[in-house]
């Protein structure tokens, strides 16, 4: 009942608004299509499937889409992680020289990069589910997502690197102690560096592109892959000239 | 205490631990194989500008493949029984494609980049992750399709496992199509 004055009272106080005013309280009504909502009272569908349907469904061109919301976004990754490369490329010989650095390469490509996808697509199913709401900080789903990836991130670190310096210790090669402490430092400090880079990156950019009502699986995984390998080649060709 | 740890190290914990697990031992096999025929496959001059794009976009592509999956699974848009709809075949061929424009892409930065900056020039940098971008799609595409199925009629969220595994397997496949064009060019 109380409610039902409440809104009387506002559509009285609506009519009486000025023009301009009204344009902004029409904004809202906006944030999904007027026949996506008609849709979701009538039939009862959650806005977020018709708004998956809406990018994917009968009447849509499904790999039309995929292709235009993607391939931006892709070729930029693809230069920032080509930007990565260059840095490793102007370390080539020292790099290829530290043969646990290179077993480990891909393994931390992988590792930090599943962070990312991690990452990204839970917090995009959150969106997707409308768990997002109010100030991310005191969201205890984001709040143990983060948590739960540093945890990991240095659990990974600590095994990757002592798999690579015990595989390297059994070649013809060898490892020297001194060697083996400086790759599990590296190894460390980049995996944790990165994974809490990555976290902010993927959360900020998620919810951006979410307001903008595009699917942010098609955006955040290239976008935070690529921000991985850029920083992960970065930091390991500094951290090669620091130490080496 | 005891029940906030318990929900930190919690399902979702565990999957993402043991992905990590099998995403660290692919990445040293893949590892292994790269500090093996370091002398093939960096002959090419800009190779290492090539690689981390090349396993990246590798990731990213198959990753948003997972992931549209994934949420269409969960919204019931997709059936895991039907591997035949429109618009799983639509994801198929939207991936596939852009496997193919982003590895000619990478060919052509690491082209520009090799004359621009290093000097070289290199038409076959162009070629090679083009070719490789091909050989590499007709393996991961079904693979990662038939995988986030399997793994969501199994119970688990896809979300947790599919990234891991793709980015595993995908960076596997990418070293052996390079190395398998670099052999069959050089």
């Amino acid at each position: 009942m109380k409610e039902k004055t409440n809104h009387h009272n506002l559509k009285k106080a609506l009519s009486r608004a000025p023009k301009h005013l009204l344009k902004i309280v029409s904004l809202k009504r906006k944030k999904f299509h007027p026949e996506l909502r008609k849709v979701h009272k009538e039939h009862k569908i959650s806005k977020q499937t018709l708004f998956y349907i809406k990018e994917y469904g009968k009447n849509s061109n499904v790999s039309k889409t995929i292709i235009k919301e993607s391939i931006k976004i892709l070729i930029l990754a693809s230069v920032i992680s080509s930007l990565g490369g260059l840095a490793l490329e102007q370390v080539r010989n020292s790099f290829l020289s530290i043969i646990p650095l290179l077993i480990l390469l891909p393994s931390l490509n992988n590792v930090i990069g599943n962070y990312g996808t991690i990452i990204s697509s839970r917090f995009s199913t959150m969106l997707y589910e409308g768990k997002i709401k109010g100030k991310l900080w005191k969201n205890s789903e984001v709040k143990k997502l983060f948590i739960q990836v540093t945890v990991l991130a240095v659990l990974c670190a600590i095994g990757s690197s002592l798999i690579a310096i015990g595989i390297t210790s059994f070649s013809s090669e060898g490892i020297s102690l001194q060697l083996a402490i400086k790759v599990f430092f590296i190894v460390l400090i980049d995996m944790v560096v990165i994974t809490n880079v990555l976290f902010f990156v993927a959360i900020r950019a998620g919810i951006y592109i979410y307001r903008k009502k595009e699917d942010p699986s098609n955006f955040l995984i290239p976008l935070t892959t690529s921000v991985t390998d850029f920083a992960n080649m970065a930091i390991l060709a500094l951290l090669i000239v620091l130490l080496f | 205490m005891e029940e906030k740890t318990s929900k930190l190290f919690d399902k979702g914990f565990k999957e993402i631990l043991s992905a990590q697990f099998f995403a660290i031992i692919g990445g040293l096999i893949a590892g292994i194989v790269l500090a093996v025929y370091t002398d093939k496959i960096f002959l090419i001059p800009g190779m290492l500008i090539i690689l981390p794009g090349f396993m990246a976009m590798r990731g990213s592509i198959s990753g948003t493949f997972a992931s549209r999956i994934s949420s269409g699974l969960f919204l019931r848009v997709i059936n895991p029984k039907e591997t035949h709809s429109q618009l799983i075949k639509g994801n198929i061929r939207g991936s596939f494609m852009l496997g193919i424009i982003v590895s000619l892409v990478l060919g052509l930065i690491a082209f520009l980049f090799n004359y621009f900056i290093m000097g070289s020039l290199t038409p076959l940098i162009i070629l090679i992750p083009f070719l490789a971008g091909i050989l590499s799609n007709f393996i991961l595409t079904p693979l990662t399709l038939f995988a986030t199925i399997y793994i969501f009629k199994k119970g688990h969220d896809p979300n947790n496992i599919i990234g891991p595994f793709i980015m595993t397997v995908g960076d596997v496949t990418s070293i052996v199509s390079l190395l398998l064009v670099v052999f069959l060019l050089i």
